[in-house]
């Protein structure tokens, strides 16, 4: 058709037409505008993290040293030891550090009272306590609300073999139940050795406060 | 025949009419298809508002009509621009139906009715081009109390350059418009850039690595070789999702490296500009300071606004609203002039329409301030549509009633008169009654 001769002349003129697109060029800059009396005033010299909302706190390094969510005061003559996954608080005391007492923390109910103490009469040759007699344990305040208390003497054998057992030794026990956690203070030595502690023991165990709550305790 | 009267036959043929708007056809068949990918504003920019379709994406269009559910052709691009874009078809459809319609048009009585409607569909093409070319269209965001005169396009970009001056004199930025920029884009084309000089300027600006939708990171491991100051530019994907659809081209955040370079020789500066951001990235040179970024077009409306108070009323019971208001004050220097503007009701005047578009009582922006987003138009042929439609539909009707009756035998003339008049009456009655 005589008409589509004109169009393809017309297509074909615009194909020549178009440019081609050159990069890495130079181009001036031909507009400009005033800015409005109400226009905001220049926020000037403003660092990249405030102009890109970027405020966060930089990243925690996993390797550095954590603070610890306990505070609590040493009893004097105790050598603290360097605090394990199981173990938060750890420490050895008498002549040749046979005295051991550390703190250590379970999620949950960890297990429950009676296996836990039942565990540790088992360790010290201890026989299991009825419901009755766990009911009858005596209350320390620890973490001001009350926890669970036995002393047991006998031959201590830990997680060992029977013939193994450390004999005449006393072992205190502490437990602690708390809303998420449980926590265990547990002391064991020679009885005489144990005995003459009691007292640091008690002290060690009214001083144990969470470092958050005693940071906004107010100040005495 | 004349070489010219060749050329005026070939632009008033029936042959160019259907060849214009079968490829108008086409380009309305691809460019909704490409929209799926592309969203609306890119398809429009590439189909309807072009001299030339730059590229069709083929797989897009493919993908749009489900077809790769039988057989998937992957990322077909046809990079050769074969077809006129909207804007030359309707340049040419308009001097088609110039030539034809109205010079070379049989003037008849008969034909007057045609011969009006052609002018209508001129005039609707002429309407076009100039909301093309003059329109403009943004939101002006106000919160109680405050007063500004410029609003913001809603899809149109521009980097800006500003001097820093001693407060209180007037303030001047250079602006580079969008389409000089948005080409540097694609990450396989590693290295595309362009160099911006303006004689005030003691430096050239380079811009590069520009992302559609995206927002600066950290780079937390330091290893990136394309991290500025600390961050690098992350790309966004342009889905939403909350429901799988394209984001609209006003939520998309754009980003671009921007490198300074001393006409002096002084050291090389690069900054990420984002559109997003908090503050403009602030360049020194010697004493002066330079503040470039990266936002939508500002444009000065020629009088200013103050929202003096918002209202909300809603929905008994519900949280939503069912009217929101807000009471303004127009400035024109020193005489003031108080409006209401609400949901339906804009407030005209100076060829501007302001309507409420948005409402924050304070609790989606957190600052317990209440604030109104004004949707701003300035479209010279606003109404030029609607009259063209009127007018064609005059035509139209002048002539069916001239065909009609000159089969039914009767006065052309008189029987034209009277549809008219009842037409007009109906439209009077109409528009009183409602």
């Amino acid at each position: 058709m005589k008409f589509l001769q004109p169009c393809n002349a017309l297509l074909a003129c615009s194909l020549l037409s178009v440019s081609c697109d050159r990069l890495d060029e130079r181009k001036p800059i031909t507009e400009s505008r005033e800015l409005s009396s109400y226009a905001r005033k220049p926020n000037v010299d403003i660092e990249s993290a405030t102009r890109f909302y970027d405020q966060a706190e930089p990243e925690e390094d996993p390797n550095a040293p954590r603070e610890h969510p306990l505070v609590w005061k040493s009893p004097e003559g105790w050598t603290e030891k360097p605090t394990s996954q199981m173990r938060l608080i750890d420490f050895t005391f008498g002549p040749n550090g046979e005295g051991e007492c550390y703190l250590s923390a379970l999620p949950g109910p960890a297990g429950g009272l009676a296996a836990n103490i039942n565990r540790w009469r088992g360790q010290i040759g201890g026989a299991p306590l009825t419901d009755e007699e766990l009911d009858k344990l005596p209350r320390k305040n620890f973490l001001g609300g009350p926890a669970h208390f036995v002393s047991i003497d006998g031959d201590f054998k830990g997680m060992g073999d029977a013939a193994d057992a450390k004999k005449d030794y006393r072992l205190y026990g502490l437990i602690h139940q708390a809303a998420e956690l449980t926590l265990f203070i547990k002391m064991t030595g020679p009885k005489a050795l144990v005995e003459q502690n009691t007292a640091a023991f008690e002290a060690f165990c009214a001083s144990v406060d969470f470092r958050k709550r005693s940071q906004e305790a107010p100040q005495q | 025949m004349s070489f010219l009267s060749r050329i005026f036959s070939f632009l008033a043929s029936f042959g160019l009419a259907t060849v214009v708007l079968t490829l108008l056809l086409v380009l309305t068949f691809l460019g909704t298809l490409e929209q799926a990918e592309y969203g609306l504003v890119a398809s429009q920019a590439r189909y309807f508002e072009s001299v030339f379709v730059d590229r069709i994406d083929i797989g897009a269009c493919w993908r749009a009509l489900a077809l790769d559910v039988y057989w998937n052709i992957g990322n077909v691009v046809l990079p050769t621009p074969i077809l006129p874009g909207g804007y030359s078809l309707m340049a040419i459809l308009f001097v088609n139906m110039f030539c034809g319609g109205i010079i070379r048009i049989r003037k008849a009585p008969r034909t007057v009715g045609i011969v009006i409607s052609h002018f209508a569909i001129l005039f609707m093409i002429a309407s076009g081009a100039v909301t093309y070319h003059f329109a403009k269209e943004g939101m002006l965001n106000l919160t109680e109390g405050q007063t500004h005169d410029e609003f913001q396009s809603f899809h149109e970009r521009v980097i800006e350059i500003e001097k820093v001056q001693p407060e209180g004199q007037k303030r001047t930025a250079l602006v580079i418009d969008q389409r000089l920029f948005t080409d540097l884009s694609n990450s396989s084309d590693h290295g595309k850039a362009r160099t911006f000089t303006h004689d005030s300027l003691p430096f050239d600006l380079t811009i590069t690595n520009w992302k559609q939708h995206a927002e600066p990171k950290r780079d937390k491991v330091g290893d990136r070789g394309d991290a500025v100051d600390g961050f690098f530019i992350q790309e966004l994907s342009k889905i939403d999702p909350k429901n799988g659809q394209l984001l609209a081209d006003e939520a998309l955040s754009q980003a671009c490296i921007a490198v300074v370079k001393d006409k002096k020789g002084g050291p090389e500066q690069r900054g990420i500009l984002w559109e997003y951001a908090a503050a403009p990235w602030t360049v020194t040179i010697g004493t002066d300071k330079y503040l470039i970024n990266i936002g939508r077009r500002s444009y000065k409306l020629p009088f200013a606004i103050r929202l003096d108070h918002t209202e909300q009323e809603k929905h008994p019971g519900t949280e939503r609203a069912r009217r929101f208001a807000s009471k303004v004050t127009k400035l024109h220097g020193t005489r003031e002039e108080k409006r209401e503007v609400t949901m339906n009701e804009p407030v005209r005047g100076e060829g501007y329409a302001i309507f409420q578009s948005t409402f924050d009582d304070g609790s989606r922006s957190q600052s317990k301030v209440k604030s109104s987003g004004f949707q701003v138009v300035e479209n010279p042929s606003d109404h030029w549509p609607l009259i063209s439609c009127i007018i064609v539909a005059i035509g139209l009707l002048i002539h069916f009633v001239m065909m009609l009756s000159r089969a039914m035998k009767w006065n052309p003339w008189i029987a034209v008169t009277a549809s008219l008049v009842i037409t007009a009456g109906g439209f009077i009655v109409a528009y009183w009654k409602l």
